[in-house]
């Protein structure tokens, strides 16, 4: 066999094992996790001043859960829309919930993300707390933990960028940095909508059975 | 300071922003002119029409360029990169051909040596199928993401467009009358075709595509609220039915200059529809309709 050709049939060889190997989940296109873990039971307060437990209040949906504030001048916004727009669009599925933490919870009354929010999708839940809440809420998700970056009274906030998501069997398989584009969510949503546990599924099918026998 | 509009990640604000490289680009385009009429000393007819004809179209490049609509289209809405472009090819390089005298053309075109070049360019074919390939080129997912990002880049897309906007309207307009197609059917085909016709096909791309196509207006900060999806589709109508004015009042007029030539040369021979006769009498410029019986 000629040189050029043995040394060809290498390199593909060599390429084919490398592909094959990696730990690629052609499944997802976001950030995929290398050991998803499963939701952090966090309770904080909801725009309504009610306390929310992050894990009960949204069961058997997709979670993504966002660490951002109102007044960030770029990327939560940017998020937010990208959201809004795909989960509005006919054949997303519709059992996701959008859990948007503040971490300026000083200046994010209740009222204040309320308002923010509706200007997206008044479905968005809007998420506070005390101070070392917040940040014990950004710990569990393994978030980066904000911070002001300047004394102003215009101060801005360094925060993650992430959007973490969990499915509704409540492992977070995969992470949404910014920016990450519509195209993205739509192939990823699905997935992870479908990604069910054992006891929601079986659940499901129980009450399907109930509805059909039911008389009409 | 910037000094050509490109992508920036603040929000939209109506705050006034200086971009000097605009208005360096504008007294570039402007102030040789000027100087050449003023120092012109052999014939210049028609020079108040053509100067004011000049400057019309560079001002129609000064908006597309700069604050707000340079930066719009730049940064954050796919429409007003349409609105750009239309302004860039189908107000501003026309208008600027049209203001530009024939001995004017001459001069530039003898001493930058472009006469060979302008003559091939403004073939049709040449012109058509080039301005459309551009155009293509020129609105990919790829181009735009990558040039809008830089000032460089930017201003290197706005050169394109407007040398588009050149060679399309060269067939018609070109300052040199050698250049210019003659027949009127043929001059209205070829702006039917290679503005009218071909641009819709991207256009509808942009109008039927399923998820936003530019990330740079994608992932903008919104404008007023306006989502990717629905600043695309005015993106793609905007190409789509943005020149039919222009275009087709043009054509409107070629029609009726064709018409007019037509009765100005055809001398009195009669036009016959079955047993329709139509006589022109070009003494009193009337016409006279009579049917023929067997």
């Amino acid at each position: 066999m000629a040189r050029p050709l043995r040394v060809g049939l290498l390199v593909l060889a060599a390429a084919v094992i490398g592909c094959s190997s990696g730990p690629v989940d052609a499944e997802f296109e976001g950030l995929v996790v290398d050991e998803p873990g499963l939701m952090p039971s966090v309770v904080l307060t909801d725009t309504t001043g009610r306390p929310f437990d992050l894990v009960a209040n949204t069961a058997g949906t997709v979670r993504l859960v966002y660490f951002g504030y109102t007044r960030c001048p770029d990327i939560c916004s940017i998020h937010l829309t990208q959201l809004a727009d795909v989960l509005s669009r006919p054949g997303v599925p519709t059992n996701v919930t959008v859990l948007f933490v503040t971490v300026d919870p000083a200046r994010d009354t209740p009222e204040v993300l309320r308002s923010y929010l509706d200007g997206f999708d008044a479905d968005f839940v809007g998420l506070t707390g005390t101070p070392d809440e917040v940040v014990e809420a950004q710990r569990a998700f393994g978030s980066i933990v904000a911070l002001a970056e300047s004394d102003d009274e215009d101060y801005t906030m360094g925060h993650d960028g992430r959007v973490f998501a969990f499915a509704p069997d409540g492992i977070g398989y995969t992470q949404y940095p910014h920016p990450t584009r519509q195209s993205t969510w739509v192939h990823d949503i699905p997935v992870l909508a479908g990604r069910r546990d054992a006891a929601s599924t079986a659940a499901e099918g129980h009450d399907r059975n109930l509805e059909e026998r039911s008389p009409t | 300071m910037r000094f050509w509009c490109s992508t920036i990640e603040a929000p939209w604000s109506w705050d006034f922003r200086a971009y000097p490289g605009v208005w360096l680009a504008v007294v570039a385009l402007v102030l040789p002119y000027l100087l050449s009429q003023g120092r012109r000393e052999g014939p210049n007819p028609d020079r108040r029409r053509h100067t004011g004809l000049y400057l019309a179209g560079v001002a129609a490049l000064w908006v597309g360029s700069d604050w707000p609509l340079g930066l719009l289209g730049a940064s954050y809405v796919a429409w007003a990169h349409m609105v750009q472009f239309l302004l860039y090819t189908i107000v501003a390089a026309p208008l600027m051909l049209l203001g530009c005298p024939e001995w004017m053309a001459r001069r530039i075109a003898g001493r930058l040596r472009l006469y060979r070049i302008t003559s091939r360019l403004a073939r049709p074919v040449v012109a058509g199928v080039g301005f459309n390939l551009l155009l293509v080129l020129t609105h990919s997912p790829w181009a735009v993401d990558t040039l809008r990002s830089s000032q460089f880049g930017s201003f290197a897309m706005d050169v394109v467009w407007l040398g588009m906007g050149f060679m399309v309207w060269l067939p018609l307009l070109s300052p040199l009358p050698e250049q210019r197609l003659v027949s009127y059917p043929a001059k209205m085909v070829f702006l039917f075709l290679a503005l009218g016709v071909v641009p819709a096909v991207p256009a509808g791309f942009l109008t039927f595509a399923g998820f936003p196509l530019y990330s740079t207006y994608e992932l903008a900060p919104r404008f007023h609220g306006l989502s990717a999806t629905t600043d695309q589709q005015l993106a793609g109508l905007v190409m789509k039915l943005g020149g039919i004015p222009i275009i087709w009042t043009i054509i409107v007029v070629m029609v009726n200059r064709w018409f007019g030539q037509d009765r100005s040369t055809a001398g009195q021979l009669p036009t016959r529809w079955g047993s329709t006769v139509i006589e022109v009498d070009g003494d009193s410029n009337s016409t006279q309709v009579r049917r023929e019986t067997s």
